[in-house]
Parts: C-alpha cells; structure tokens; sequence
C-alpha cells in the first residue's frame, strides 16, 4: 500500500510538472510571435495611411494643374477670339456635363444608408447592406429620371460597379464602408416615392436597416475624378 | 494518516484537473489570436497593394497634365496646340458617354426564361458583374448601357433606356475577354447562382459592335444639372 501511493504521487507530481513547462512555453512563443504579428500589423497600419496621404497629395495636384490648363484655354480663347476653338469650347463643356466630368448642383436627395444596429436582426447578413441593395436602390432612382449620382462623392458613371467585399462596397475601383451618402439630382418627388415604394427598400427597413432621406434644392454631385481615358482605351469608335 | 494522505491526494488531483482545462483553454486562446492577427495583416497587405496602384495611376496622370502645362507656359502652344488639347479632350468625353459606336473584344452573353423569367434584378446583376470586371462598354438587346440607363420590367416587356425589349436578352460587353469570362463564372458567383433558373450562355467573340445611345435629350438629361463655378 504504502509502496503503491508513492507511486501514484511520482506519477502526479510528474504529471503537473510536465503541464506547467509546456504551459510555461506556450505562454512563452505565442507571447514572441504575438508581439512580431502586432509589429506587422502596425507597420501595415502605418504603410496605408502613407499611401493614402500620398494619395490626397496626387489628387490635389492634379486638380490644380487641369485647372491651369482650363485657365490657359481659356484665357487664350478670349484672347484670340477665335470662332472654331470658341464653338469647341461649347462642345466640350456640353459633352463634360453629359459624361460626368463637371461637379453639378440641382434639386434632389441625399440618402444615407447605414447597417443595422446590432442584435437588431436575428440573421447578421440580412442586417447589413450589400451590393445587390446597392444596385437596385441606384436603379430605382434611374427609373425616376435621376440625372446625376454619386456615392460618397464617387460619381456613378456608366461603368462603376457596385461590389461588395466583406463589410466594405468598391464603387469605381475605390473602396468604402457604411455609412453610405447617395446624392442624386432629379425631380425630387419621382426619387422619393420611386425609393421609398420599392419591395428591397421596404424590406431593408424591415431588417432594421437604417435609411434616412433628405430633399434639397442644391445637391451637389461631384465629377469623375480620375483618369477617363483608362476606361475607353479597349473602345474603337467605329466611323470617325 | 491514512485519511489525511487520500484527501492530500484528492486535493492535488483537483489542482491537477482544474490546471488541464486551464491549459486547455490557454493554449485554444492563443492560436485564435494569433490567426486573427494574420488574417488582419493579411487584409491591410491587400488595401496596400490596392492603394500603390493607384497612386501609380495618379503619378502617370499627373506627370501627362504637367507636361501639357509646361507646354501652355512656354507660350508655345498656339492655335493649333490649343485646338488639339480640346478636339481630344471632347472625343474622350464623347466616348466615355456613349455617344459614339464602338467595337472591340469582349464577351456576348444570352439570358433566357427557363424555371423564372428574367427579371430586372438579373440584368442588373450581370450588368454589374461585367462592370467589375472591368468592361468598357455594355449593352443590352442593342441598348447601350449609360450611367442613368434604368432596366425596369414591365410585363411582358422589360424597358431599357424607355425603350420595349424582350428575352431572350443579349448582352454585350466590350472589355478583356478572358478576366470577363472568368469572372463570370466564378464558382458560386453569379451566373452559378442565376443558372438555377434561367438559361445562361457566354460567348468570348473578338469584334463585338456595341451601338451608342440616342442623344435627344430621352436618356442623357441635364436639365437640372448646375455646373459648379470651379
């Protein structure tokens, strides 16, 4: 008897010997391996935010040269007073209006869509928005003689998707996340009703989606901001 | 002491259980924060990829504007320079709103009612598929898809652009053929997914005409568009 608890006890002071070092060693490599995948992440955190900086720079420098450009043409139209280049500056501007290429104000609305509040909706994927909601919604106010959208201040062209990628949306090669801004210019009464009677409209409210909905005289749509000539270089006009 | 020696040997099984579960859930708890701290990385590695592109296009963009204006600030740039700038930037404007005919690669796919009829919302989900993958124009039975072209059903016909049409629908899309394909029939992507009820087919072809859109005003309307004084 005395012999075999002795045993017993080798065997249990083993036991909790063995567990407590490899307790000691998990603690030990997951602390190190923690710390270098913290690091990482942050030096990645550090990387986006430079990008985007530098990304803002461009987009400002950019402005501001396609400005002295307009400028210098301007100014060298009224200088010259030159009949051809005056009716191709008509033309121009009329074709930018219809392409998207000029920031416009009219009336219309601004519609804010974001997902539901947590633990509203039993279901999480029919609690947040996604691209289909996106889609038809875009669609609906096209129905109602919408003349001009954007979201989050990305113009909506003829071909700017609309793409869901986990609980962000990537509209024109951009990506972001809720909540979403549409401004559209039309005439506001078609938009409203035309919005608020659509089935997926009604249905999104029901799962507690949150969609508010203003009129203003003086919407203001953004234009195309980037480089056009990207988007048609697999198009050949035929006849010209 | 007999007593005393299986209660000292109860207490350290307990001891000895309880550190089991403990290390257990430890050890569960960390692998789970380290993956969740890779998957992180892993998303952030992505957005930064995404974004270098990106200002790469900018910096090209920006270097062609600020050789243009080198150009205008040499004076050099006369009548004729004047001219070319606006004759190309309008054509750019004209092409990229439709306005013009155009053909090139790209993919036709016909949609037709098999179990359901095709309803608006399918159109509208292919359409926007092709957009993602990266198509330049789009059309649908011969009606080019513009930014505020609606789809909209209207038994027994489905308006596009105010104008009738009816399945079986053909749409056409000019774009790099293979990335269109293939991002249409990704699996569980949406053609999988509409195929359930409908009869899809997808056609690579290298001359694909797509028409361009009516300019009387019915499609493309700026009546209450207010250009912004820049």
């Amino acid at each position: 008897m005395k012999k075999g608890s002795w045993f017993v006890l080798f065997l249990i002071y083993s036991i909790l010997g063995f567990i407590i070092s490899l307790q000691f060693r998990s603690n030990m490599s997951t602390k190190k391996e923690k710390s270098a995948s913290v690091l990482n992440t942050e030096r990645l955190l550090a990387q986006v935010e430079q990008e985007k900086k530098t990304q803002t720079e461009l987009k400002a420098e950019i402005e501001q040269n396609r400005k002295k450009i307009e400028e210098y043409l301007k100014s060298y139209i009224e200088l010259n007073d030159d009949r051809k280049l005056k009716d191709l500056w008509t033309a121009l501007y009329d074709a930018k209006l219809k392409a998207g290429f000029t920031d416009v104000e009219g009336p219309g609305l601004v519609i804010k869509l974001d997902d539901a509040p947590s633990k509203k909706s039993d279901d999480p994927l029919l609690s947040i928005i996604h691209d289909a909601d996106i889609q038809i919604i875009l669609n609906e106010l096209k129905k109602a003689g919408a003349q001009a959208i954007s979201i989050n201040g990305e113009r909506i062209v003829a071909t700017s998707e609309q793409l869901c990628a986990g609980p962000t949306i990537r509209i024109n090669k951009e990506v972001y996340s809720v909540p979403y801004r549409i401004n559209v210019i039309g005439p506001p009464d078609d938009l409203y009703y035309s919005l608020m009677m659509s089935e997926r409209v009604i249905l999104m409210r029901k799962q507690g989606i949150r969609i508010t909905v203003g009129r203003s005289n003086k919407v203001l749509v953004e234009q195309y901001k980037k480089d056009p000539t990207k988007l048609i270089s697999r198009l050949e006009v035929i006849g010209l | 002491m007999k007593i005393a020696r299986n209660i000292a040997i109860t207490v350290v099984c307990i001891i000895l259980g309880v550190m089991v579960a403990w290390q257990y859930k430890s050890i569960n708890y960390n692998q789970n924060a380290m993956s969740y701290q890779n998957k992180r990385a892993e998303g952030l590695m992505e957005e930064v990829i995404r974004l270098q592109k990106n200002n790469a296009d900018l910096r090209t963009q920006l270097q062609k504007l600020q050789n243009d204006v080198r150009l205008y600030e040499s004076a050099k740039a006369g009548s004729d320079e004047a001219s070319k700038t606006l004759l190309e930037q309008l054509k750019t404007a004209r092409i990229f709103a439709g306005f013009y005919d155009v053909k090139g690669k790209g993919i036709i796919i016909t949609v037709e009612s098999n179990i359901y009829t095709v309803l608006e919302d399918d159109i509208l989900a292919l359409v926007n598929e092709l957009r993602a993958a990266g198509a330049q124009a789009i059309s649908v039975n011969d009606e080019r898809i513009t930014a505020m072209t609606e789809i909209r059903d209207a038994p027994p016909y489905t308006m596009i652009n105010k104008v009738p049409v009816t399945a079986p629908f053909t749409i056409k899309a000019i774009g790099d053929p293979e990335q269109l394909e293939n991002s249409l029939k990704m699996i569980s992507g949406v053609v999988e997914n509409l195929q359930e009820f409908l009869k899809i087919t997808i056609k690579k072809s290298d001359d694909i005409s797509i028409p361009k859109v009516r300019e009387d005003g019915s499609v493309i309307k700026i009546d209450l568009l207010n250009p912004v004084s820049q």
